[in-house]
């Protein structure tokens, strides 16, 4: 049955979601949920261009960023209800990837690389020093629990709820993507693209489209990310962000749809499995890493449908 | 505030600093332009290299020559050890699987060196440091002129064994195309482990030359990485007089940006330099291939 | 579907994962730098805290012989994985008592766990006026706090520029909360009666001052604001020596240091001073027996962030005692009603549940880093 849509694998990550906050577990592990629930947005956000287009983008955390301190703004300047917030901040991400795009997507897929690398670090520079946005270094701290259409939450079982249902959102996106004609066309481009623009496709704004959707997705991660820790300070712009991130997709898989969530899942729970050691834990982490990047190139989604694909012969 | 003694002052110190900016990034473009990969553990070759350097010249004693001879032969052999663990494994293999693979080194070695030196700062001091000289009222730094005469020795070497050594034959051959490579029988294997100790060695020359200035911390490569990153991009990748040009410029620019403005101007000069060289060379100041 | 069920079985271990230990066990957590640009301010941390532990342990324990339990967790400084560390502390772990992170960013994310879950929580370092603003009738009667607020030994700072009539000064400091509200406090007190030559806020980690050191040169203030912390200033006095400059450093570097000790030797910066909550040379009975233990066991004289913990633990420990159980809620009100002999002073929490203890003036005369103050709150 569930062989044959494929997508609808998923689904298993809302299910094990629910089915672990149903046994009524604490706090910590609740967290651990949530903060899962927020990667596995920003992992497909990056999936969508490096799985699909082939693009290493680094700068997932500048739409991270602006995204958070966006809907902070906007909540705490204008007290506006979350749900349209959130159209608008969907809005400005989607239009500051065009703005980070346009000039990125000529470049070398190297060069592109460390581009998009250096804006998500220059949009921290911005963040330090505009400090009559952005308050700098001091941050913002309590940030107010969301308000959408009235209803407003601070419970943890209500933000996974929350959460997954933006999880589901970001699934039903990408598969209406990859089902669509955009999506062949992402596929062309990613296999031969002088090929693909010799057929007629304009895969430059195949990509740009790309990206600014990557962007949006992460952006809607940041908005979220704000209210649910209430505090944001320049440091979401900085590397720590990506360095979970590449993990998350490139162990997880970025060849296979579903890799992505796997890794966002796995990985934000195994460091937090490692904390038993806190003085060892980063070279644990380490060897984990190195071991798995030897043993599996592809990620663990590979492996996954290496095994399906056996099972269906 | 156009006083000229201001101005000599800032220029000289831009071109110390700038020096030693590219005399860290060399290693880098190196790997980068031979082989099209991105080490992301370069901060922590540097920062082990520091490290190496301490403990030569606080635990056995020895001298800053000798401590620093002793440093070179450890980061080639770090560097062959980088070269089988991360890079040469996935030659073959997308470019985010090396950048994956580099970070984790860069974490493990992070961690070692946390593990065995702890956490507090420590600092080394050489001869050089205590050697101020004012010359027509300008500071002359003695170990920063000690830097700007290695970055120029190290390009100067570096240029030698390019060209005329098997190994940098073979090292451009593989810059240039490497299927090609393949067919006259070059062994990439070679090439790639030989790259990567090269550029071990040589980050491991900017890190005993740099070390004594500031203190050293486990954490200290994380800044290295970046700043490394924009000098390689400007520069051009693969070109090590690129990479001590590209450092210079930035070097200058950021002395006066920080002397007449502020350091928060400088810091995100950084970055939009390397954005505006992109947009408009991309392959940077002197192109991609691997040359002096 | 063999990773599936790796997987299900990786979410039931988690979900089943509860370390257990003896119940005996009096548990008091924190989170703290281990790794970071701090990490060795989060290693001072649980020195002191070990030390403070050790130490009651070897006498007895408390309520009848229970060991006390120092756990720690990794929240480099940053606010979310601060949250993290604290929700496991008192989710998984279960402990008692819990003391705050450093940075003042992260502290302020964690309040709010201390109040849900209904656990004391001592800050003992992070300075941001703004964790005693919400405290006690603030808002969260769980949070209690020793350190001093930036904007106290800011004004006391000020006021020691004034007082040497100084007439320009120059400001450096880090780019971070505590850099700026340091800064924006000494400021209020100089505004209209000092020339302000420049103000730099550098990176946290930057390490080369060697632009803004030529600036410095050229523009001559008659003092240096330094806000600091060690290891940035330990470069900028290096630097500072081979620029050969003879400008006094004042306000609130962390003189006492110990990366700076050699330099403060030299005898190049006779005639800095600083305000600060704790010097480890402090000429007094009580602290010379706490630092020639904490040297012993550790192999360096402790940091500030160590003296804090130590106290912090202690604090916590005799609250415990008062109140004759580890009842959060007990321990709560025992916290509120501390009169605790402090190193530095007495300790006693007003209504915002801060402690007003004696904070240091240290001045370097001759190489030496002297106290030539002490100033009551």
């Amino acid at each position: 049955m569930i062989y044959r849509n494929p997508y609808l694998i998923m689904l298993w990550w809302p299910i094990l979601a629910l089915t672990i906050a149903l046994t009524g577990p604490s706090q910590y592990i609740l967290h651990i949920l949530i903060i899962a629930g927020i990667y596995v947005i920003l992992a497909q956000s990056l999936h969508l261009v490096l799985g699909q287009l082939g693009l290493l983008s680094l700068g997932i955390p500048a739409f991270f960023g602006i995204g958070a301190y966006a809907e902070t703004l906007l909540s705490v300047h204008f007290g506006m209800d979350n749900l349209l917030s959130l159209v608008l901040v969907a809005g400005i991400t989607f239009g500051s990837a065009l703005v980070i795009g346009v000039p990125s997507l000529r470049l070398s897929s190297h060069s592109f690389v460390i581009v998009t690398l250096s804006f998500a670090l220059l949009l921290q520079v911005i963040a330090f020093h505009w400090i009559s946005l952005t308050r700098g270094a001091l941050g913002f701290p309590d940030i107010p629990a969301p308000s959408v259409l009235g209803f407003s939450w601070t419970d943890k079982n209500a933000w996974l709820i929350a959460i997954l249902i933006l999880d589901i959102l970001t699934f039903a996106v990408f598969i209406r993507i990859k089902t669509s004609r955009f999506g062949r066309s992402l596929a062309a481009t990613k296999g031969n693209e002088d090929l693909a623009r010799a057929v007629g496709f304009n895969t430059f704004r195949v990509k740009l489209l790309a990206f600014a959707i990557s962007g949006t997705l992460a952006g809607i991660a940041g908005a979220a990310y704000a209210h649910y820790i209430t505090f944001i300070d320049p440091n979401l712009f900085g590397f720590s962000v990506t360095e979970n991130l590449l993990i998350m997709v490139v162990l997880g898989g970025s060849g296979t749809f579903f890799g992505p969530m796997i890794g966002a899942v796995v990985f934000t729970v195994l460091p937090e499995l490692l904390r038993f050691s806190p003085e060892f834990r980063t070279l644990l982490y380490g060897f984990l890493l190195l071991v798995a990047m030897l043993r599996f190139p592809r990620g663990l989604g590979e492996l996954t449908s290496r095994i399906r694909r056996e099972k269906q012969r | 505030m156009f006083d000229p003694l201001f101005v000599a002052q800032l220029l000289l110190n831009g071109l110390v600093v700038g020096a030693a900016y590219g005399l860290a990034a060399i290693g880098l473009t190196l790997i980068f332009g031979v082989l099209e990969k991105v080490n992301f553990a370069h901060g922590e070759l540097y920062m082990l290299a520091s490290y190496c350097l301490y403990a030569a010249v606080s635990f056995l004693g020895l001298s800053y020559p000798l401590a620093v001879l002793l440093v070179l032969p450890i980061m080639s052999l770090v560097g062959y050890g980088l070269s089988r663990a991360a890079i040469l494994p996935n030659m073959e293999r997308p470019f985010e699987v090396t950048v994956l693979s580099t970070l984790a080194v860069a974490m493990i070695l992070q961690s070692i060196v946390r593990l065995s030196a702890g956490s507090t700062p420590v600092n080394v001091d050489t001869v050089f440091e205590t050697m101020t000289f004012e010359i027509a009222g300008i500071l002359f730094f003695g170990q920063r002129v000690l830097i700007l005469i290695v970055a120029v020795l190290a390009i100067a070497g570096f240029a030698v064994i390019l060209r005329y050594s098997r190994i940098g034959l073979e090292m451009r051959a593989a810059a240039q195309n490497r299927l090609a490579c393949q067919m006259v029988g070059i062994d990439l294997k070679r090439v790639a482990n030989w790259s990567v100790v090269c550029g071990a060695v040589l980050t491991g020359i900017a890190g005993v030359t740099m070390a004594p200035l500031f203190d050293l911390s486990p954490d200290m490569g994380v800044e290295i990485v970046f700043k490394s990153f924009a000098v390689v991009i400007i520069g051009g990748m693969g070109s090590a007089f690129g990479a001590v040009i590209a450092g210079v410029i930035l070097g200058v620019v950021e002395a006066f940006t920080t002397g007449y403005g502020s350091v928060a101007m400088s810091e995100a000069l950084f970055f939009i330099m390397m954005i505006l060289v992109l947009l408009v060379r991309p392959h940077g100041l002197f192109g991609r291939t691997v040359r002096i | 579907m063999r990773i599936l069920r790796l997987i299900s079985v990786l979410s039931c271990a988690f979900v089943l994962s509860v370390v257990s230990v003896l119940a005996a066990d009096i548990k008091i957590g924190f989170p703290g730098p281990i790794t970071g640009n701090l990490a060795f301010l989060g290693e001072h941390m649980k020195w002191g805290a070990e030390l403070a532990a050790d130490e009651i342990n070897a006498s007895g324990g408390l309520l009848g012989g229970r060991k006390i339990k120092i756990i720690m967790g990794d929240s480099k400084c940053a606010p979310a994985d601060s949250v993290s560390v604290v929700e496991r502390l008192t989710s998984q772990e279960k402990v008692d008592v819990l003391l705050g992170d450093i940075c003042s960013g992260a502290t302020l994310a964690d309040m709010p766990i201390a109040q849900r879950e209904g656990r004391p929580m001592l800050v003992t370092i992070s300075s941001h006026p703004a964790i005693s603003e919400k405290s006690g009738v603030g808002g969260n009667p769980w949070v209690f706090r020793t350190s001093p607020t930036d904007a106290i030994i800011g004004a006391i700072a000020g006021k020691g520029v004034l007082n040497q009539g100084f007439k320009s000064v120059a400001f450096i400091a880090e780019d971070t909360d505590y850099g700026r509200a340091g800064v924006e406090s000494m400021n209020q007190v100089l505004e209209g009666k000092v020339r302000i030559t420049s103000t730099d806020f550098t990176a946290a980690d930057q390490t080369d001052f060697l632009s803004v050191l030529t600036r410095l040169r050229s523009q001559k203030p008659e003092a240096i604001a330094v806000y600091l912390l060690d290891r940035q200033l330990f470069n900028f006095m290096k630097q500072y020596q081979q620029f050969k400059l003879n400008i006094p450093l004042v306000g609130r570097p962390p003189l006492g240091s110990g990366l700076v000790a050699d330099l403060v030797k030299s005898g190049d910066f006779n005639g800095s001073w600083t305000v600060f909550q704790y010097l480890d040379s402090y000429d007094s009975k009580a602290n010379i027996t706490f630092v020639s233990s904490y040297k012993k066991t550790y192999g360096q004289v402790p940091h500030f962030s160590g003296f804090a913990m130590y106290e912090g633990i202690n604090i916590i420990a005799e609250a415990i005692k008062s109140a004759g159980s580890t009842d959060p809620e007990k321990v709560r009100l025992a916290l509120k009603n501390t009169k605790y002999d402090s190193i530095l002073g007495e300790i006693t929490f007003d209504d915002h549940h801060q402690a007003h203890n004696s904070i240091l003036q240290m001045t370097i005369i001759d190489g030496n880093l002297k106290v030539t103050g002490v100033v009551g709150q």
